[in-house]
């Protein structure tokens, strides 16, 4: 999909991803690709400076691991991530019902 | 180009303060990311070159940086300067209260009266158009912040200078005033939070234009 499609829809997506389990950008992209079934498939760098936004809102915390002598950072939801996840797939949820309604 | 030579750039582009981090989240994505490639046929070189080409143009994932990262550097900026624009109050007013003898005259000089006032007004300007950049910088208005933080700090740079001047006027009009003690008390206290509330607004001003380089690379 067109980057300027996703662009809006970004800090929904990731917010998505994080809804089910920790994880690092690179599991992040890897999530929302599998999922979308190839449809999003984000410009790779844009997702961390994503993530440091939503970070610093207080929706996702971070923490260092190594793993394999590799230091990733994982994410993960907070309370008021989950909070914001829920608004947003409600907001989405009534913009997407109204867009199929009108292309039906 | 390889992934040394990418991260090299990135490094050149981003933020400072958040470089490191950025950087080492960059790093083991791109190195995992031609993992990747190499175990689906790529050679290395091939394998970097996709993975660069995958995580996108070093300008564009600097300015997403820039633009996640400046609005709280610029808000964080703003209420450093209101702390050191706040504290000039101390050197200003506490003390040249404390320290000068009474007023010898029953009714003040006009000229020294011109001075106070105008040092009052220009700390209560500054303070004024600090808190409205911070209110600003709080609203999505990050960069119409900086800029006006940057008048905030002259408003507290004037009302330094005519608070020194009324320290001269004084003594001139009272002379058993000890000048020396005073504008050198008023002096040590007003360069730390007059320089603090300028260090701030430089900080902003450098944020406002990584801030507006990012506006600028994603049109």
């Amino acid at each position: 999909m067109h980057a300027e499609v996703l662009k809006g829809h970004v800090d929904l997506l990731l917010l998505a991803a994080l809804a089910r389990e920790e994880a690092h950008g690179y599991r992040i992209v890897e999530l929302l690709r599998a999922r979308s079934g190839g449809v999003f498939d984000l410009a790779e760098g844009t997702v961390y400076p994503a993530l440091y936004r939503l970070e610093r809102g207080g929706l996702v915390t971070s923490r260092w691991e190594v793993v394999e002598g590799r230091r990733r950072r994982v994410y993960r939801l907070t309370r008021r991530g989950e909070g914001s996840l829920l608004a947003r797939r409600g907001v989405w949820e009534r913009y997407a019902d109204g867009m199929t309604a009108v292309l039906a | 180009m390889t992934i040394d030579e990418y991260l090299r750039e990135l490094e050149r582009r981003l933020p400072r303060l958040e470089r490191r981090r950025f950087l080492a989240e960059a790093e083991t994505h791109l190195r995992q990311r031609a993992t990747d490639h190499t175990g689906g046929g790529l050679c290395q070189d091939d394998a970097e070159t996709r993975a660069v080409l995958d995580f996108g143009p070093p300008e564009a994932v600097a300015s997403s940086v820039a633009a996640a990262w400046a609005p709280r550097a610029i808000r964080r900026a703003c209420a450093t300067a209101l702390l050191g624009l706040g504290a000039l109050i101390v050197p200003l007013y506490g003390i040249p209260e404390n320290v000068l003898p009474p007023a010898p005259w029953d009714e003040r000089p006009t000229h020294l009266g011109v001075l106070l006032g105008g040092a009052l007004v220009s700390w209560l300007l500054s303070l004024a158009l600090a808190v409205g950049a911070l209110v600003l910088s709080s609203t999505g208005w990050s960069r119409a912040a900086a800029s006006l933080l940057w008048t905030a700090t002259a408003a507290g740079a004037v009302c330094v200078a005519t608070g020194l001047a009324a320290a001269v006027a004084w003594r001139l009009a009272a002379p058993a005033t000890p000048l020396a003690t005073l504008l050198l008390l008023v002096s040590t206290g007003a360069a730390p939070a007059l320089g603090l509330a300028v260090g701030a607004a430089a900080y902003a001003r450098g944020a406002r234009a990584r801030l507006l380089y990012a506006f600028e690379t994603s049109r």
